[in-house]
């Protein structure tokens, strides 16, 4: 089918477009990682002596822990000696109050992305904490929330602000000594978000924060709470791009969501991070750790993302499921282009009675891509009645890509039922000459199968979302996808 | 990678120990490959399960156990022998790892264009084929249990048929472990090789009188040449307290179609690898049916090597594990860049009946190639609440009908055994543990 395979070229072919450097002075820490450094980046922070202990405490342990090798992903060895474990806009020191305060080149660097502040101001209904590198710049709509009691801050600030509840969630559901990543998240995390809801609160408005890697060599090590109290609702958004760099830069995130009785978190990422050349050369490491602790019973999280960037993405956006009846979802689409790698999945952890999961995982490899699924479903002694669904569908475009699926059932109950069911196929001639005998050109054929093959985890992002995430498989898959 | 691997003096003294006393022990090439094995076994012994490959299969007591070779074989009632040999077959017998004459089919009775015989005898009147299939089929590196086997193995079948020839009567080769009553390790190793488009049936069976400690360390090679059909079924029913690691590892020429069956009964730990490399056009069918009880833990392990084109393949393994069992899967299709226009198929459904057994399983696909159908299917399950009341309805007693739906659960792999004294042994093995089916024999 020479039409596709022009499509192929021409995807193969597009280029990062949201790859700029905006110069901004950043106020960094030398390279380099030792106690030291935790104790400056910790005293630079203004944080109370527990978190420094917390941190230092991760650190010794992560000196302890080696790396890990048994995911499907290559890469040359990562010195922790070579990257800066802090870097913030120097503009900063004075902490903006508004927006008018905020640094100019700032506000500048998203419009190019095509998210103003001020019209995200303006627009109803989304709140924006900022990162901009390591520390917030901006925060939105803060009145409003604090209105209906949610705290929605920089970790940073909560840590001054909420040490009580720093304190009693911090490190409870991901903890400081998990794994590699997360150990080294702990010992030197920047910044990140902190979300607070309070009992029967139904959060007013999405939630959203676009994180941006912008100094060269900068490692980003954030770190995201959220805690969903007793009966209330909060949906939070998460997008990502970056500027085009030749050096490969380093994101080992950790995002930990405690939901207590009846209560809902829904999750969505979009990330795209770059990629990497069409060479290999360059793009974002993305190690991240995300985990959701049902608590109590009725508990429910949904995670929903979309990875097109990085050049390795390695994450399992988990659910532990601990009260009875409580729900995990994971939908997620993982596209990889040129040499990118994608080894990523969900694990969900049944411990609780009666408690349901769904996972639906669309894979798409192009190009020299490599992508894997490699998802757990546990099911425990205790969790009686607990339900499984999973589907992992792979879509190869191109003959020099991989899709790989290891997924792992664990069950130790037997009024477990588990359901898993992975297929693996490319665009076949069937289809498009279906659509095309009915007038469709093959372009837009290819364009509508893959974005049906993609629709079941796209109709669970919210409306904002949905929009940016199918134009970034639009720009990923340009040519082939309309 | 940092892997733990378990200490294993007492298997490298072993090795030494036995080095002059082994089947063929005055010929240099086969003592360079049992050296280089048994080189390879003392660097990477026995794995751990901290290995991603054993996660779920401890092998710890193997270690702690110190089983001992025997030198011969141990005595085994008569009786018990002719009960496990199948009606209508041509038998080969080993107890304890060695060949036993009496029991086994003699050469005049054979028909002409095969060879069915010990390795022990093969290794003075065939060395040549001995030794262009001997180590030709499992990977390199190989598993530490693989590498103790080719340092150690006593003997084994070997089982060539000619180009063009189609054996009427399955083969049997059965392993017995006597009541030695002492703690005895067996390695055998058989080599089959079914030659161009010929046609054969061989059946594997393993059994151990009952209460008796052992492990039994058995591996199969088998080449399939293009166009040649077989058939490889392998029973495992050892003693309950026994331990059993197997390997099947089968390279299939272009067009050449091979099915390997596993029906695993016995052992208190067992675990059999079945690995096959598709050659262009060929066909693997992959079936197993496994049924613990008690603290039995069973694992199997497939490995699906789709290396050329428009090769096709089928798994389909069916678990059942009561009481305080662990049931194992892990399947793997790799489908090469090459491999366009594979079809491959994979599933796996296990029945748990009691809240205290587990079952881990893991499909996994990985493919590089873009024009291939692949799929697999998992799914852990229980009785069905409505089709047990349905049948109690009709006067069943719970116990019954839920050992009905049981052994239906279990009869959709027992139905696919085409030859019937098989298939009675598996439904002997079946009805033991699930009595009062109100299912006769006789009317199968």
């Amino acid at each position: 089918m020479s039409a596709s395979n022009e499509n192929l070229k021409n995807m193969i072919g597009q280029d990062y477009k949201d790859g700029f450097v905006t110069d901004i002075e950043s106020d960094s820490f030398p390279p380099g990682l030792n106690e030291d450094v935790i104790r400056a980046l910790s005293a630079k922070k203004e944080e109370p002596e527990f978190l420094l202990e917390w941190r230092l405490e991760a650190y010794r342990h992560w000196l302890t822990m080696e790396h890990p090798e048994w995911s499907f992903v290559e890469f040359p060895d990562i010195d922790f000696q070579e990257i800066s474990y802090y870097s913030a806009p120097k503009s900063m020191e004075d902490g903006p109050k508004s927006l008018d305060e905020v640094d100019p080149e700032l506000i500048s660097t998203y419009n190019k992305l095509g998210i103003p502040l001020e019209e995200q101001m303006r627009l109803a209904g989304v709140a924006v904490d900022a990162v901009f590198d390591s520390v917030s710049v901006a925060t939105t709509f803060k009145d409003k929330l604090a209105e209906a009691g949610v705290i929605f801050c920089s970790f940073s600030e909560a840590v001054k602000e909420h040490p009580d509840l720093i304190k009693q969630y911090l490190g409870t559901v991901v903890s400081q000594y998990d794994n590699f990543y997360a150990a080294l998240n702990a010992a030197v995390f920047s910044d990140g978000s902190f979300v607070y809801i309070p009992k029967g609160v139904r959060c007013p408005m999405e939630l959203s924060t676009y994180f941006r890697i912008n100094a060269a060599n900068t490692g980003q090590f954030e770190r995201t709470l959220i805690v969903a109290d007793e009966g209330s609702h909060v949906s939070y958004l998460e997008g990502c791009t970056a500027p085009m760099r030749d050096e490969n830069q380093l994101h080992a995130a950790v995002v930990e969501l405690v939901v207590l009785k009846d209560a809902e978190i829904k999750y969505s990422t979009v990330q795209n991070w770059y990629p990497g050349d069409e060479n290999g050369v360059g793009g974002i490491y993305n190690f991240v750790t995300k985990r959701a602790d049902c608590r109590e019973d009725n508990a429910k999280v949904s995670w929903t993302q979309v990875e097109t960037g990085s050049a390795i993405t390695w994450k399992y956006p988990s659910v532990v499921l601990t009260g009875d009846h409580s729900v995990g979802e994971f939908y997620s689409v993982a596209l990889t282009n040129n040499y990118q790698q994608a080894d990523t999945g969900t694990k969900m952890i049944h411990l609780g009675k009666n408690t349901k999961s769904t996972i639906i995982s669309k894979g798409i490899s192009a190009g020299k891509g490599q992508n894997t699924y490699r998802g757990l479903v546990k099911v425990g002694r205790q969790a009686e009645n607990s339900r499984n669904y999973t589907q992992c569908d792979s879509l190869l475009l191109g003959d020099e890509c991989g899709a790989h699926t290891f997924p792992y059932i664990e069950t130790k109950h037997p009024s477990a039922t588990i359901e898993h069911e992975a297929s693996t196929s490319k665009i076949s001639e069937d289809q498009l000459f279906y659509c095309m005998q009915r007038g469709i050109s093959a372009e837009d054929a290819v364009s509508m199968i893959v974005n049906g093959f993609c629709k079941e985890v796209f109709k669970e992002l919210p409306m904002e979302f949905a929009v940016e995430a199918q134009a970034l498989l639009g720009i990923s898959l340009e040519g082939s996808v309309g | 990678m940092s892997v733990l691997h378990l200490p294993n003096a007492h298997y490298k003294s072993l090795v030494s120990a036995h080095e002059d006393v082994l089947l063929g022990d005055q010929i240099s090439w086969l003592n360079g490959l049992r050296k280089k094995a048994a080189d390879q076994f003392s660097e990477i012994g026995f794995p751990s399960f901290r290995e991603e490959e054993w996660r779920y299969t401890n092998v710890t007591p193997i270690e702690k156990n110190k089983f001992t070779v025997p030198r011969e074989s141990g005595s085994v009632d008569e009786a018990f022998i002719n009960s496990v040999l199948l009606e209508g077959c041509y038998h080969l017998v080993f107890v304890d790892g060695h060949f036993q004459p009496t029991y086994s089919t003699p050469v005049n009775d054979l028909p002409s264009g095969i060879l069915v015989s010990a390795l022990s005898q093969a290794i003075t009147e065939n060395e040549a084929l001995v030794k262009s299939l001997l180590d030709s089929v499992v990977e390199t590196p190989a598993l530490g249990f693989v590498s103790l086997n080719t340092a150690l193995f006593s003997d084994g079948a070997i089982i060539s048929i000619e180009e063009n020839t189609a054996v009427e009567k399955p083969i049997q080769v059965a392993f017995i472990s006597s009541k030695a009553g002492a703690l005895t390790l067996s390695n055998t190793r058989n080599l089959i090789f079914a030659q161009a488009a010929s046609t054969a049936h061989i059946i594997e069976t393993y059994h151990g009188v009952e209460d008796e400690c052992y492990l039994t360390n058995a591996i199969t090679e088998v080449v399939v040449e293009s166009n040649a059909t077989l058939s490889h079924d392998r029973l495992q029913a050892e003693s309950s307290k026994a331990y059993h690691i197997g390997g099947v590892y089968s390279r299939l020429d272009d067009k050449g179609v091979f099915k390997q069956s596993n029906y695993t009964f016995g052992a208190s730990t067992s675990r059999c690898e079945s690995h096959a490399i598709l050659g262009e056009a060929s066909d693997c069918t992959l079936n197993g049916l496994y049924v613990g009880e008690d603290r039995q833990h069973m694992d199997h392990h497939t490995r699906l090597n789709h290396a050329q084109p428009h090769a096709t393949s089928h798994e389909y393994y069916k678990g059942i594990l009561n009481d305080r069992s662990q049931g194992v899967f892990q399947g793997r299709i790799i489908v090469a860049q090459d491999a366009q226009k594979t079809d491959s198929k994979m599933n796996n459904r296990n029945l748990l009946l009691s809240d205290r057994a587990e079952v881990d399983t893991k499909p996994q696909l990985e493919i590089y190639a873009d024009d291939v159908k692949c799929a697999h299917g998992v799914t852990v399950g229980q009785l069905d609440e409505t089709a047990v009341f349905y049948l109690r309805s009709r006067g069943a007693d719970e116990q019954m009908a839920k050992n009905m739906l049981t052994f239906a659960f279990a009869n959709e792999m027992v139905e696919r055994i085409e030859f019937k004294p098989l298939r009675l042994a598996v439904l002997d093995e079946l009805l033991e543990r699930f009595p009062q089916t109100g299912m006769k024999k006789e009317w199968l």
